[in-house]
């Protein structure tokens, strides 16, 4: 061969290798930073944003400060999600299910806490939409199905329910009936376009923002979205990196304050919400079709609480959330009426549902040793063999 | 899927490359040519691609009974077959929603009722003036008829000049498919940086100087006359470098397949005449209309009225070749006049000295290309009012002024894409030829359609 054909062989190899693999980290950097900065982007105030992107860098340290409530929450949820990534453990459901935490777990397990106050299950599944979307579909999902939603009265929304439904509220789910993304090779015109490129860009400036003011908490002013130390008591609740909630006053799991009183006299319209169920089943049959494993629980309530109406109202929601369990071939561990049962004592009760790590490791530990029969083996293997102990 | 999209470049166009080395056999990799090429067509055009079937097929057999017929009035009936039904095709789908409305307009109420569902199929003007040229050939005894239907159907339909030329001539093209061997890397190497070298100018120049002046020459009365004959100055320039690219690339995938195909610009702004103009600009069009067109009518050797008329025909059809439209209709006949009063002043117009000639071709140049990017009467009566009576500041984009600035440097080069050696670039114009390719890709879904597409 020729040396001067030789040498335009060697920059054509060069030339096209150099193309394809600028534009191919391109594309790779568009494709990892897409979905994080369409999420930062989309959801929640700029303080929020720079606050758990804050947190997410110091999971040991710190704790974001925030006002409960789905307004919240939800923002922080489909921040977080682009945050944390993959999931191993996945914990949905109602605000009692606040204090699940990844302590409960061994290390090496991922975990995210999804609980959302005050919530529809509409809203649980968009958390669990974007916890697959950003990291791929979790393992395992603990599923706080209280048995006192089912008997609520009013609508539960479904994902057909228009945007503009009144019922809705804190605003429909943020992908509410839109077109799942494209997959990736039908997405190239986009990934390899000059705005996503801008936006990543972007993105990593704001990032190294994040990053530079990462290392100092911020002064707990009672305010909102303050990043502080989590090792200090706050008169305010605050989030931690694995998705779960301190009370304020709480500090390392003990509570030292009260909340309100939340169930009011039992006498009275309370009654199981057909609807709720019909919603209940639809969503988890939803989630259990991508593959996961989902173990519907209901947390004890404190027993101090319970009259024999209630009692009768929470036997029947139970047994309705077993029978939805059943249909779907998921666990079903209703632990409503025996909080004794797994060692929840009166100071662990922050007010009648709301629960505190410690009894939340006795609900982790009953589902263990057999209250999820199927899903047994699959727990012990991600449950830490300390929580087992009593 | 035109040849700036991420599907021709990425999948299409290596896909095809790879699967057309690895055939031995000529015919074989005719044969897969002619397949990829029709499928790249039914892509642009859908069942369309049925028709460019049709025109291959009768002017392959007229080729064929040319030949075998010696009687000069058969022949001549022969050849008449194949014009009747090339012009009568592209007739047809160009012209016939012109004929419907204007003689409704005339009319003034719906005398003709349209076809529905009738467009104009993509590169019909192209492949039926490449494929009648071969027709005619033959006729002249200028060429041997092919007699092999797998060569004829690949030099109509091969991917790289289909949709928008150039028009290569059959005495280039077929010669170099009856004789395809193996693929000379070098050409491939000098085919890969010119087609990059097309990318470029078609997405970073063209595409960026219409994204500042479509807004402007899309709505003529709302601006004054800086920014008009600012974006008329783009426009030319994008024309220019639209076009050209799109040769470019052309070009560097003939270049690809081992073949090499007719220079279709060459350096058309450095024009100082008309006549030299046409000699620069869509060089393989005003070639053909010069040989099949103007030299049949009489060329220049019968008179000098009769030059001129014939000079007035063949530009005026050429600007009806454009489209069924008045604008082309003005170009067209705009350059024709153009070139009647050159003839008449050219030898008093060779004395003035030569920035005055390029000064004033320029000028001459833009004026011709108003009619060309007004689509409507109205427009172009708004930018004529406009771009003479209003003047006011400037309020064009500065980028505007800066793409101008960047198109006309380039356009003034003393070298064009046809005179560098893209086989044999240095290191750092080939790194920086890559890298500017990375910034096109990223701009592709910003980049439109080349503007000759549309005839």
């Amino acid at each position: 061969m020729p040396v001067q054909t030789a040498s335009q062989i060697r920059k054509l190899v060069v030339f096209v290798t150099l193309v394809v693999a600028l534009l191919a980290a391109i594309w790779h950097a568009n494709r990892t930073t897409r979905d994080q900065a369409a999420a930062l982007t989309a959801a929640g105030s700029t303080q929020l944003r720079e606050a758990l992107q804050r947190l997410a860098r110091l999971p040991d340290r710190a704790s974001v400060t925030m006002n409960p409530g789905p307004i919240n929450e939800r923002q922080l949820r489909h921040v977080n999600a682009q945050l944390v990534g993959k999931v191993d453990v996945l914990v949905l459901g109602q605000s009692d299910a606040d204090h699940m935490s990844q302590t409960f777990f061994r290390k090496g397990v991922r975990f995210y806490n999804g609980f959302l106050s005050n919530s529809f299950f509409a809203y649980h599944f968009e958390v669990f939409e974007d916890i697959v979307r950003a990291g791929g579909v979790p393992r395992l999902v603990l599923y706080d199905a209280r048995c006192l939603t089912l008997v609520k009265e009013g609508d539960e929304p479904g994902y057909d329910t228009p945007p503009e439904d009144p019922i809705w509220w804190a605003g429909a789910p943020f992908r509410h009936k839109a077109q799942p993304p494209p997959p990736w090779y039908r997405d190239l015109d986009s990934l390899l376009s000059l705005q996503q490129t801008e936006l990543t860009l972007q993105t990593w400036q704001d990032e190294r923002q994040v990053r530079e003011t990462v290392a100092d908490l911020d002064k707990d002013t009672g305010a909102s979205f303050r990043v502080v130390d989590r090792h200090v008591r706050s008169k305010v609740h605050r989030w931690l990196a694995d998705g779960s909630r301190v009370y304020p006053g709480e500090l390392d799991g003990v509570l030292s304050t009260r909340g309100s009183v939340r169930i009011e006299d039992s006498q009275g319209a309370r009654k199981l919400n057909p609807q709720r169920v019909a919603m209940l089943e639809a969503f988890v049959r939803r989630m259990a079709a991508t593959g996961t494993t989902v173990v519907l629980y209901s947390p004890p309530i404190d027993p101090r609480a319970l009259t024999p109406g209630l009692t009768a109202q929470m036997t029947g929601a139970g047994r309705a959330a077993a029978q939805v369990a059943q249909r779907l071939g998921v666990d079903s561990c209703d632990l409503t009426l025996r909080a004794r049962e797994i060692g929840c004592q009166d100071e662990d009760f922050y007010d009648q549902t709301h629960l505190s790590r410690a009894c939340n490791r006795g609900i982790v530990r009953k589902l263990v040793s057999g209250c999820a029969p199927k899903t047994q083996q699959l727990l012990r293997d991600l449950v830490d063999p300390d929580v087992l102990k009593r | 899927m035109p040849f700036n999209s991420l599907q021709f470049i990425f999948l299409f166009l290596p896909v095809v490359l790879v699967l057309w080395r690895l055939f031995r056999r000529r015919q074989h990799a005719l044969a897969f040519m002619i397949g990829a090429s029709y499928l790249f067509y039914a892509l642009a055009a859908g069942w369309y691609a049925l028709l460019m079937v049709v025109s291959t097929s009768v002017d392959f057999a007229v080729g064929l009974l040319l030949d075998a017929e010696q009687r000069p009035g058969r022949r001549k009936l022969i050849l008449c077959l194949s014009l009747v039904f090339n012009l009568g095709l592209l007739s047809f789908f160009k012209y016939y929603g012109f004929v419907v409305d204007s003689v409704n307009t005339l009319a003034g109420y719906p005398l003709l009722q349209a076809v529905a569902g009738v467009a104009l199929p993509a590169g019909i003007s192209f492949y039926t003036f490449q494929s009648m040229g071969y027709s005619i050939d033959v006729y002249r005894r200028d060429l041997k008829p092919s007699k092999s239907f797998i060569e004829f159907a690949s030099f109509v339909s091969l991917f790289p000049q289909l949709i928008a030329g150039p028009i290569v001539r059959p005495k280039l093209l077929l010669p170099q498919l009856a004789a395809q061997g193996p693929v000379d890397n070098a050409r491939v190497t000098s085919g890969a940086m010119l087609f990059a070298a097309g990318l470029c100018k078609k997405v970073l120049v063209a595409d960026r100087l219409a994204w500042y002046a479509d807004p402007i020459l899309n709505a003529p009365g709302a601006y004054g006359s800086v920014d008009l004959w600012l974006a008329m100055v783009a426009f030319a320039l994008q024309i220019y470098f639209d076009f050209s690219g799109y040769t470019d690339m052309a070009r560097g995938l003939a270049r690809l397949l081992g073949l090499e195909f007719s220079i279709n610009f060459d350096s058309p702004y450095h024009a100082r005449n008309p006549s030299d103009f046409w000699k620069r600009w869509h060089v393989s069009l005003s070639s053909w209309l010069r040989d099949y067109l103007y030299i049949p009518l009489g060329g220049n050797r019968k008179g000098r009225g009769r030059t001129g008329l014939n000079l007035f025909i063949t530009m005026f059809l050429g600007g009806l070749w454009h489209g069924a439209g008045v604008n082309f209709i003005v170009w067209g006949s705009f350059h024709g006049l153009l070139l009647l009063v050159y003839h008449r002043i050219e030898k008093p117009w060779s004395t003035l000295p030569r920035g005055v000639q390029h000064a004033v071709m320029l000028f001459v140049l833009l004026v011709s290309w108003i009619p060309f990017r007004m689509h409507t009467m109205h427009d172009l009566g708004a930018f004529a009012v406009h771009a003479t009576l209003a003047p006011h500041l400037p309020t064009a984009p500065p980028q505007l002024w800066g793409y101008v600035l960047l198109g006309a440097g380039l356009s003034a080069l003393p070298r064009n894409s046809n005179d560098i050696r893209w086989g044999a670039l240095g290191w750092p114009t080939t790194l920086a030829l890559a890298l500017l390719v990375v910034v096109a890709v990223l701009h592709l879904n910003l980049s439109s359609k080349f503007i000759y597409f549309a005839f």
